[in-house]
């Protein structure tokens, strides 16, 4: 700043007053706030009044304990929004937390609760219109009732959207159905953590149930239910057209589940069950995925007739996700793209038989896809690629595990201005095809992952940052890079790219220089040290040395929040971390960091690329080389089960 | 109000260097300090008003401004008018540096405009936002008026909140 006289130095504060700082700060959040209470006296105050009248307290990067909480939290007749890590509290909060004057409440990590949370949120928010709990009572002890629930839904009747994001499966189910009755008319959204589809099946059945008398006539359960989203252990056809019969204003609908065992044909997704979709034909988002997370497995008994079936339904159909159909071949997925006109999403994991003929005529089309996913498409090649780019719109593509993409695609992918994410995980570019995003996209991309591409050397950081100015860059992947040494991170930190998000997961030759690189990485005019990196993950790093944890003590690093570490290093010195940063949040054993673990689709992503090597051959030699025995099974079922 | 004919009236401002301007009435009445003034003096003459808390060049700022977003209200409501609002804003927060946007939310303040000052505000939270403490004493030109053992006191307790950037450093 220009050296302005002594005047127009205190023109600024002592004339600008009290109320107006004020208003100004109450336009901050919280951590900000607080942050501003430090510099002097007036705005200490300020703060403290302000916190008397704040709309929204939102505090998701550590879990405040209840001594930092409550002189955070005084009374507050104006608090709307109030959203927290509860990580470190319990019931004991509850007066603290729960005012009458919430509309909106999100608290994540509640473990520690009782469901006594549920049923005093019933009686103290009386008003609330969005609801979200994560984790509630998984601690061993705890436990949640069905009282619990019963006092949440009939007490809050302004409810519209609500998220349980725990396991219900465990209450009894004749129950269920009565206490689900009590909800808010008021509800549009939902989504639950875990639930048995049978749960779900006979709390949307009308006139189901041993309990009832054969001319009860009972009343419809959830009636306004928008948006449906669900995880639960077998995603089946009853259940499917359950939902499809029940909801009739459904327009999002998103089902996730994660077999423990073979599904048996009564307790699966057929082609009949994927006919039933859409029956009142408002549904504008679907996704269906069959997550590996404890089990190899696949929608088997899908095949093309059931793609074509549901997209006879859907043809105004704006997103679809489909996870898990390897049966689906390119006819069905054809058949999408050229059925829904207003497709704007389109994600496909695990389109084993998914090849570059899908897009061969996309530009006749008239679709303009701006989000678009294909995992573990190994069939596809650049060519699919080149085609694709005629959706000049694109604002995401995730092309994670196609391993036949390289550096022919990357022309055609930097010719995407909008682009705004960019993951090319495990596939086989190299540094002489990151030039071409140097030239075309590197100056508008958010987010770029090139996890696994084991062709990149030291070289493509050069490549791609060298003399770039003004970049927009905030995450980065480079893990599992087998040549990306030292040198390739000094040259990141030279660049002075603003990242905020940096992975370098399982790369054999990085070591403490490149933490040392990184720690003095000097990136815009904030004066003091260093780097914006919110995040790093150095998880298995072959040259990270007990060296490093002194560049990672303050005041390195000053807004780091996530570190990711080998666990098996001497535990003392991890420790004596922790203490002196008690904010961060350091992950030993090797998870994926992030607010948002939820991220990961089937969890495939926390294996080895050498792992999936063994897993794609498995998939590639034996699956549908046999005959289709799962496919009889389900037309012969059809008959039977069917009702 | 008055009894003068509404549009063609030309209404003259006089700045605290002594410039005068000259906007019509429909402008300076977006000015709430402007507009109160003629409610209580309706038979006001047309002497030029004497505005000594606003420099010409913030004047001339907020006048631009004021014409523009008039102009788009006028305009049918379509989404492109919001659109259309949100980048003039931008690009006024964008060409300000930190002292010229708090001479501007001051002026602003004393002629009572509350949509231009309620977007100033947002633009310069948005600077200091997620900003370490020297930041924005810098940005306010405040002094640290705690003793050594307060502000020990004070950075224990928001500890969580901010950088972790030594004071004493440069």
């Amino acid at each position: 700043m220009a050296s302005g006289s002594v005047e127009s130095q205190s023109l600024a504060l002592d004339q600008l007053p009290t109320a107006l700082l004020a208003t100004i700060m109450t336009k901050l959040d919280i951590s900000s706030i607080c942050s501003m209470a430090v510099t002097c006296r007036t705005f200490n105050s300020c703060a403290s009044h302000i916190l008397s009248f704040l709309p929204n307290f939102h505090i998701l990067e550590i879990s405040p304990s209840m001594g930092l909480m409550k002189p955070l939290l005084p009374p507050n007749p104006y608090l709307k929004s109030l959203k927290l890590d509860c990580g470190q509290l319990n019931d004991s909060s509850v007066e603290l937390l729960l005012r009458p004057s919430l509309h909106e409440l999100c608290l994540h990590n509640c473990s520690d609760f009782s469901g006594k949370l549920l049923s005093e949120i019933g009686s103290r928010c009386k008003d609330i219109r969005s609801l979200y709990l994560g984790s509630v009572a998984e601690k061993r002890g705890r436990a949640i009732l069905i009282s619990d629930l019963e006092e949440l839904l009939g007490g809050c009747t302004q409810l519209e959207e609500l998220y349980l994001m725990f396991d219900l499966s465990l209450f009894l189910r004749h129950n269920f159905a009565r206490v689900w009755a009590l909800a808010s008319e008021k509800l549009t959204s939902l989504e639950i953590g875990y639930i048995s589809s049978v749960m779900v099946t006979e709390l949307l059945s009308p006139n189901v149930g041993p309990h009832l008398y054969p001319n009860q006539i009972q009343p419809s359960i959830l009636p306004g239910i928008q948006k449906l989203l669900l995880a639960v252990d077998y995603i089946t056809d009853t259940m499917v057209s359950t939902i499809s019969k029940g909801l009739t204003l459904l327009t999002h609908l998103e089902l996730r589940d994660a077999p423990l065992i073979e599904p048996r044909v009564t307790f699966d997704l057929t082609n009949s069950g994927l006919q039933q979709i859409n029956q009142h034909g408002r549904l504008k988002h679907l996704s269906l995925i069959r997550s590996q997370e404890f089990l190899s497995t696949y929608f088997k008994r899908v095949n093309d007739l059931g793609i074509l079936l549901m997209a006879d339904n859907c043809a105004n159909m704006e997103s679809i996700c489909l996870g898990g159909f390897c049966r689906v071949t390119d006819t069905g997925f054809k058949t999408l793209l050229h059925s829904c006109s207003s497709l704007y999403k389109l994600k496909v994991c695990h389109g084993s038989q998914l090849t570059d003929l899908v897009f061969h005529d996309i530009a006749a089309t008239s679709l303009s896809l701006t989000h678009v996913s294909f995992r573990w498409c190994n069939l596809l090649t650049n060519h699919a690629i080149r085609s694709l780019v005629c959706n000049t719109g694109l604002k995401v593509l995730d092309l994670r595990g196609c391993k036949n993409l390289g550096d022919e695609a990357l022309p055609a992918i930097s010719s995407l201005c909008e682009l705004k994410m960019l993951q090319l995980d495990n596939s086989d570019i190299t540094d002489a095809g990151m030039a071409y995003l140097r030239h075309g996209i590197i100056s508008s991309l958010i987010s770029l992952s090139v996890r696994g591409c084991k062709k990149l050397t030291d070289k493509c950081i050069s490549v791609l940052f060298d003399g770039s100015s003004k970049l927009e860059l905030q995450e980065l992947d480079l893990s599992n890079l087998p040549n990306l040494s030292d040198n390739g991170v000094l040259a990141l930190a030279k660049s002075q790219v603003p990242i905020s998000e940096l992975r370098l997961r399982q790369c054999p030759l990085i070591g403490d220089t490149s933490v040392m690189a990184l720690a003095s990485m000097q990136v815009d005019d904030d004066r003091g040290h260093g780097s914006n990196l919110r995040l790093l993950d150095l998880y298995n790093c072959g040259g990270i040395t007990q060296l490093s944890f002194r560049w990672l003590k303050k005041p390195y690093f000053p807004r780091l929040r996530w570190l990711g570490v080998m666990g098996s290093l001497n535990r003392d010195i991890v420790d004596a971390l922790a203490r002196n940063r008690p904010y961060l949040h350091v992950a030993c054993n090797g998870e994926e960091l992030g607010t948002d673990p939820w991220n990961n689709i089937d969890g495939s992503y926390m294996h080895d690329y050498e792992e999936l090597d063994e897993l794609e051959q498995w998939l590639q030699e034996g699956e549908w080389e046999s005959d289709d025995e799962e496919m009889e099974d389900a037309e012969e079922a059809e008959d039977v089960v069917m009702e | 109000m008055s009894t003068a004919p509404a549009n063609t009236n030309k209404i003259t401002l006089r700045t605290a260097d002594n410039q005068e301007f000259e906007v019509d009435e429909a402008v300076a009445m977006e000015f709430g300090t402007v507009k109160t003034f003629f409610d209580e003096n309706p038979d006001a003459s047309d002497e030029p008003i004497p505005l000594p808390n606003v420099s010409s060049k913030c004047l001339s700022t907020i006048i631009e401004y004021c014409k523009f977003h008039l102009a788009l209200r006028a305009r049918d409501d379509s989404s492109s008018v919001e659109d259309e609002a949100k980048v003039y804003d931008e690009e006024l927060i964008k060409a300000h540096d930190n002292e010229s946007l708090v001479e501007l939310i001051l002026a602003a303040n004393y002629l009572n405009i509350m949509d231009m000052l309620d977007m100033l505000n947002e633009g310069v939270a948005a600077r200091i936002k997620n900003k370490s403490v020297e930041y924005v004493r810098k940005f306010f030109g405040i002094e640290n008026d705690y003793t050594p053992e307060e502000e020990a006191e004070i950075r224990a307790q928001y500890e969580w909140a901010f950088e972790g950037v030594d004071p004493d450093e440069d």
